[in-house]
């Protein structure tokens, strides 16, 4: 049975710890809100440069473009771009990434196909790092989230281009947390090279299909230039996603955390109050009984 | 003039700068300037750096924005332009441009590594291309 100062000294510690919690809630919070407007705005930024490269690609079937991957067969070898969180303390955000990009190196390996790995977040390098050290062999092994603009992330899109162009690799997928709301956060992969057609056929991309654009000097030239940029802002949006995400996740973990110390407290002091009541009935019981014996 | 309106967008991968029912909106297309009314063809072209105005709804006053390059669809008298740096033309500080100009130029003349001096004059290009649009 633990002293009373015992659990005068766990509520104490609990309690400070409850007040650490409520305070990275709140401060998530109020991150939360410029983070999101961000990763909305930055949605309609990529959605619409999408659906152009979407209606590109559907309106003209013999189109040739290294990225689009069409006139390669060897694709042996593939880059995982992981965008985590810099920090932890977000519930299980960084972990479901990192069971997600573990399933996808099983399934590569499994296949024979070599795997490298580029992480925009210190959280996501911390886990992988440990496990698949070897991968890391990109010029750049990890980025802080923090630090990452829209400037910089073109810096080190185009560093992947580049390797790209020398056939350092053949493959390039993305994972990110989607930002869904402050709840709940999925992680989502995305295959960047080559351009996939996602399945999602919205409607606005049908009427894309529809409507012959004149392009300006011609499709190709437009193309060339608007996949590489594509690739970059893809990149962007899911690093804008990320920081929503994480945002999002520290102030639900953080506000069960507060919970959970709230209750531990009160659990606690039931404990603290029975114990002092036993001590006094005790030594009234001493005190009655040493009269009664006079 | 036509009755109706092209409804323009102009957003960059962190803001959306304007949205808005146009008259008309004048873009610095890649071959030269072009303007974008009611019942343009739909088209997809590259912007060059320079000024976009934006003649809004039954204003008189243009909004003058400086781009530096981007790309632009119009589409069902939707206009969607998207860059990757924009300002509008009534913030930019000319001084101040033209003192990070003449940085860059003394900077310019000690590198001598190819790469650097080719990043550090597109930059100059964009800074002065971005005064003129000032004017």
């Amino acid at each position: 049975m633990p002293s009373l100062k015992d659990l005068r000294n766990r509520i104490d510690s609990v309690k400070s710890t409850k007040k650490i919690t409520q305070a990275m809630k709140m401060v998530a919070a109020s991150k939360l809100k410029k983070a999101q407007s961000l990763a909305e705005k930055g949605r309609s930024y990529s959605s619409g440069l999408d659906s152009i490269v979407k209606g590109l690609v559907n309106s003209s079937e013999n189109i040739e473009h290294p990225l689009l991957g069409n006139n390669l067969d060897d694709k042996s070898s593939s880059l995982i771009i992981v965008v985590s969180s810099d920090r932890g303390l977000c519930g299980g955000l960084n972990s479901n990434i990192v069971k997600a990009v573990k399933k996808k190196i099983n399934e590569l390996e499994g296949k024979k196909k070599s795997a490298s790995l580029v992480c925009i977040g210190k959280k996501g390098f911390d886990l992988l790092s440990g496990l698949y050290e070897k991968m890391f062999n990109f010029e750049v092994k990890y980025i802080n989230i923090s630090e990452v603009d829209y400037k910089s992330t073109e810096e080190i899109g185009k560093k992947i281009l580049d390797s790209f162009y020398k056939n350092d690799f053949q493959e390039c997928s993305l994972f990110y947390n989607h930002f869904n709301s402050v709840i709940s956060q999925e992680v989502k992969v995305e295959k960047l090279i080559p351009y996939s057609n996602s399945d999602e056929a919205d409607s606005e991309n049908q009427n894309n299909i529809d409507t012959y654009f004149e392009y300006e000097p011609n499709e190709e030239e437009v193309l060339s230039k608007i996949l590489p940029k594509n690739f970059i802002v893809q990149i962007y949006k899911a690093i804008l996603e990320s920081k929503a995400s994480e945002q999002g996740a520290r102030m639900t973990a953080m506000d069960n955390a507060t919970r959970n110390a709230g209750d531990m407290i009160d659990n606690l002091s039931l404990k603290y109050n029975r114990q002092r009541q036993a001590i006094i009935t005790k030594e009234l019981i001493e005190i009655i009984s040493g009269a009664e014996a006079l | 003039m036509s009755e109706g309106l092209l409804k323009t967008q102009i957003i960059s991968p962190d803001n959306e700068v304007y949205e808005g029912d146009t008259d008309m909106v004048v873009l610095p297309g890649e071959d030269g300037d072009f303007a974008a009314m009611y019942e343009h063809a739909p088209i997809i072209t590259f912007l060059r750096p320079g000024k976009v105005e934006v003649f809004s709804k039954g204003e008189k006053e243009k909004i003058t924005f400086f781009v530096a390059g981007g790309f632009v669809k119009i589409q069902n008298n939707n206009c969607l332009v998207m860059v990757d740096y924009i300002r509008k033309s009534s913030e930019i500080d000319v001084k101040e441009n033209e003192k990070r100009i003449s940085e860059l130029l003394s900077k310019l003349e000690k590198t001598q590594d190819q790469g650097i001096r080719d990043n550090l004059i597109m930059n100059i290009d964009l800074i002065r291309s971005e005064n003129q649009a000032s004017e």
